[in-house]
């Protein structure tokens, strides 16, 4: 890292490193035998790679070059000995080293909490999974997160309006693809009578009659009342007259799973970062 | 590219969205001399200054420039600092961001308007930071610098003091500087060369020296003519008494009298007449 992206960005690498420090020193004195602390570390455990994520998005991202918008500095800084669209991605990859080194850290002391978590419960909680700990998976995440903010501060020039933007936006992204687009992102398998296999992602589940199709809850009960009247709950576990399926994505399938997230992460870096630049180079290059 | 020439802009303009800021200016910039760059608010002179300095493409039009060391620095009209770097840090900036770096006459500059180098930006009085951002510019080592509105916020004093420096700078290192200002009277005794705009169209351009003897002052009795041939720039009937400003060297027989125009009143006449033209 160069004297003057150290300069310029030194206060938002001191207190992401801060937060993570602290984060460091929270997770291996966390008493998980205590019931509200087994509760922090299920919460950290979710929300602290993302709320890390999040971070690099707000404050390191949006106001890039917003700030540069912002208080006019970008007349003193782009000029034509040194062009804006070179400025941009000196920024931009000078900062990607301690994005990596962080977003490792990040990665090693979520890895521990979530040993310390399975270590401590027979059942860990349905949350608490390794899926997002999966290095590339996490990295580009974090990736996206800086080139979204990078692009919002690039269209808003301004700093907390970027910042606003982006925040919404990421959210929206994580909240969206982590918990409701993600076991869609290959058709699921349907088990029919028998359970998905151990460590599978659950889908989803229901009813359905003798040909096939699938029962909504109210119409199974009816089909079941109608054949026999006595043991309409012996009748719904039966699989005599209506089955049950469980919709799921097996554990071998994780990995797949995994690495089509990390494509579309992969993606709106990459398509973030080159939307900045271009924007840039059209707002400065007829 | 003629010699002699530091910057020459053909056919510029700039359009946004809906308004047209700047049209179709042409002009060259003298090497080695001042210029300033004269215009009402809203005339365009600060979107022309960012045109030149590379911050804003032009809609069409372009801007040529010499072959060989050819570096512009720019001075907006803000003054932009990081706020929170110390006066120090931004003379380091400018050696990160320029290819040549003259350290020395950029501390030579700080020193003579006494600005402390290890106060932040952002603490300094605003004329402390425009002599930062000047510092900033004229260490750069540019063969053109252009300023916006640099006097803006100086006191009268400072004002007379960067002139000084200002012009001292251009004999020194064959720098070009092209300035823009609303107000003529900052003008006297430093720009030799004058571009003037009227919203947005360039009205007038040429030595300031030149302008001044192709324009006149007639004064004599009430008359709806002027008394030589040439264009009336301002005519105005007092009493029995007319004057015609006019773009004329022609002498003039009793009782008329011809006087030596000042810049303010050329500058005021021709921007008038622009304004009527275009209404």
């Amino acid at each position: 890292m160069s004297w003057l992206t150290w300069r310029l960005q030194r206060s938002t690498i001191i207190a992401a490193v801060a937060l993570i420090a602290v984060f460091a020193v929270v997770v291996p004195n966390l008493d998980l035998s205590s019931h509200l602390d087994s509760r922090a570390a299920n919460g950290l455990f979710v929300l602290g790679p993302p709320a890390f994520a999040t971070v690099v998005a707000v404050f390191w991202g949006a106001p890039l070059v917003a700030r540069e918008y912002e208080h006019n500095t970008y007349k003193l800084v782009w000029s034509r000995d040194r062009s804006a669209t070179r400025w941009l991605a000196v920024r931009v990859g000078q900062l990607l080293a301690p994005l990596v080194v962080l977003t490792i850290a990040v990665n090693l002391i979520t890895r521990v909490l979530y040993d310390r978590i399975v270590a401590a419960s027979q059942y860990p909680p349905s949350d608490v999974t390794p899926y997002d700990l999966w290095p590339p998976l996490q990295l580009t995440m974090v990736l996206a997160a800086f080139g979204l903010g990078i692009l919002a501060g690039m269209v808003a020039r301004s700093s907390v309006p970027a910042m606003g933007i982006t925040l919404v936006v990421y959210a929206a992204l994580r909240i969206g693809l982590g918990m409701f687009a993600r076991p869609y992102l290959l058709p699921p398998l349907r088990y029919i009578g028998e359970g998905p296999p151990d460590g599978s992602m659950p889908v989803g589940f229901g009813y359905l009659d003798g040909a096939g199709h699938e029962l909504s809850k109210s119409d199974a009960v009816t089909q079941c009342a109608a054949t026999s009247p006595t043991g309409v709950q012996k009748c719904m576990g039966s699989n005599q007259i209506v089955r049950q399926y469980v919709d799921a994505q097996p554990p071998d399938r994780i990995q797949d799973l995994q690495l089509i997230e990390f494509g579309i992460y992969a993606a709106i870096a990459a398509v973030t970062l080159a939307a900045a630049w271009l924007v840039l180079r059209r707002r400065m290059v007829a | 590219m003629t010699e002699g020439i530091a910057l020459a802009v053909e056919g510029l303009g700039k359009r946004y969205r809906r308004k047209v800021a700047l049209r179709d200016c042409s002009f060259e910039l003298p090497a080695g001399r001042v210029s300033a760059l004269v215009g009402m608010n809203g005339a365009g002179k600060t979107t022309l200054l960012s045109v030149l300095a590379g911050l804003l493409p032009p809609t069409e039009g372009r801007v040529r420039l010499p072959a060989g060391e050819r570096r512009i620095a720019f001075v907006a009209q803000e003054k932009p600092l990081y706020r929170h770097f110390s006066v120090r840090d931004m003379l380091r900036l400018g050696s990160k961001l320029n290819t040549v770096w003259d350290q020395q006459r950029a501390l030579d500059w700080l020193a003579r308007f006494d600005v402390p180098l290890d106060r932040p930006c952002g603490k300094l009085s605003g004329g402390q930071q425009a002599q930062v951002s000047f510092a900033v510019a004229i260490g750069s080592r540019p063969s053109v610098l252009l300023l916006d509105e640099p006097l803006s916020n100086l006191d009268p004093l400072a004002r007379r003091e960067v002139v000084k420096e200002l012009l001292s700078a251009v004999v020194d290192t064959d720098m070009t500087v092209l300035m823009s200002t609303h107000v003529v009277a900052e003008l006297s005794g430093v720009a030799d060369h004058l571009l003037l705009l009227g919203d947005g169209e360039l009205v007038l351009s040429g030595d300031v020296d030149d302008l001044l003897a192709a324009h006149r002052n007639y004064a004599g009795p009430r008359s709806e003519r002027p008394p030589v041939p040439g264009e009336v720039l301002v005519a105005s009937h007092v009493g029995g008494q007319s004057t015609f400003l006019m773009e004329s060297f022609e002498p003039v027989a009793a009782p008329w009298t011809a006087r030596p125009v000042t810049l303010e009143d050329l500058v005021l006449a021709r921007l008038e007449n622009a304004r009527a033209v275009a209404a």
